[in-house]
């Protein structure tokens, strides 16, 4: 593993948010998302929309959702690892108003983790079974690209541009060219 | 707390080790109205209710089980 610099590393993650924000500012947001630096580990970040040092969720055009995006990255050599995501769409500001999310974990948080690492919870019902919102469904990492793509194709998100799907499909290829799993 | 802008124009935030601290503290109380200590004792023991939105959200930014932390049940 390549060694680098606490500046090359803080390049390497300011260039990271930079990406997200671009591709959010790009298609259905004027949020930015904000980059924390981990006072304890120079190459571990928090990312996310942060109002009054609270994460909050994104503004959205073309309804009254809300996009919830969290990443916890690493910098290994000259790239950003993710270490774990929260994607959540919420109806309002609150995460108790969730409807899908979007979760990772690289390494389980515990021996005893049954789940995927990526996976899926859809807040709802069976008709006979009851709740599915506790079901892991399993997912392989999902870019925040595909994410957006769902939200404009099925939940009435306004893309600010007729490109919206050039400009994802654009961004996934990087995300496929630097994932390292 | 130091913030900084990074070229594309976002916030870039440096937080002492305390400010860090009182940041994930603020956090954990708002969404579970418990320590992150408590927070990472419960989790670990399989108390916490896995439908809740902010409990994935909280492991990952206690980094609870990342890099080789103690992911002991």
């Amino acid at each position: 593993m390549a060694k680098t610099g606490k500046p090359q590393k803080r390049r390497a993650a300011q260039a990271f948010v930079d990406h997200l924000n671009s591709v959010l500012n790009g298609t259905v947001s004027d949020s930015r998302l904000s980059l924390i630096s981990l006072p304890f580990d120079e190459a571990a970040f928090d990312v996310a929309r942060l109002v009054e040092s609270v994460p909050v969720p994104l503004d959205v055009f073309g309804g009254p959702l809300r996009l919830f995006v969290r990443q916890m990255i690493t910098v290994v050599g000259d790239h950003c690892q993710t270490e774990a995501y929260s994607y959540r769409l919420q109806t309002e500001e609150t995460p108790g108003s969730w409807l899908i999310r979007w979760e990772y974990n690289r390494d389980p948080p515990r021996r005893d983790y049954p789940y995927p690492p990526a996976h899926l919870h859809v807040n709802g019902e069976f008709e006979d079974l009851g709740s599915m919102a506790r079901l892991h469904l399993p997912t392989r990492r999902v870019p925040l690209e595909l994410v957006i793509w769902h939200l404009i194709a099925e939940w009435g998100l306004t893309a600010k541009t007729n490109d919206w799907q050039a400009i994802l499909r654009e961004s996934i290829k990087g995300f496929d060219q630097r994932r390292t799993d | 707390m130091n913030v900084t802008k990074t070229p594309g124009g976002a916030d870039f935030i440096e937080m002492t080790p305390e400010e860090y601290a009182e940041y994930v503290e603020r956090q954990v109380q708002r969404a579970l109205g418990m320590s992150s200590t408590e927070f990472r004792r419960a989790y670990l023991a399989g108390e916490l209710d896995e439908a809740n939105p902010s409990v994935s959200e909280l492991v990952g930014l206690l980094r609870i089980g990342q890099n080789g932390q103690a992911s002991e049940a």
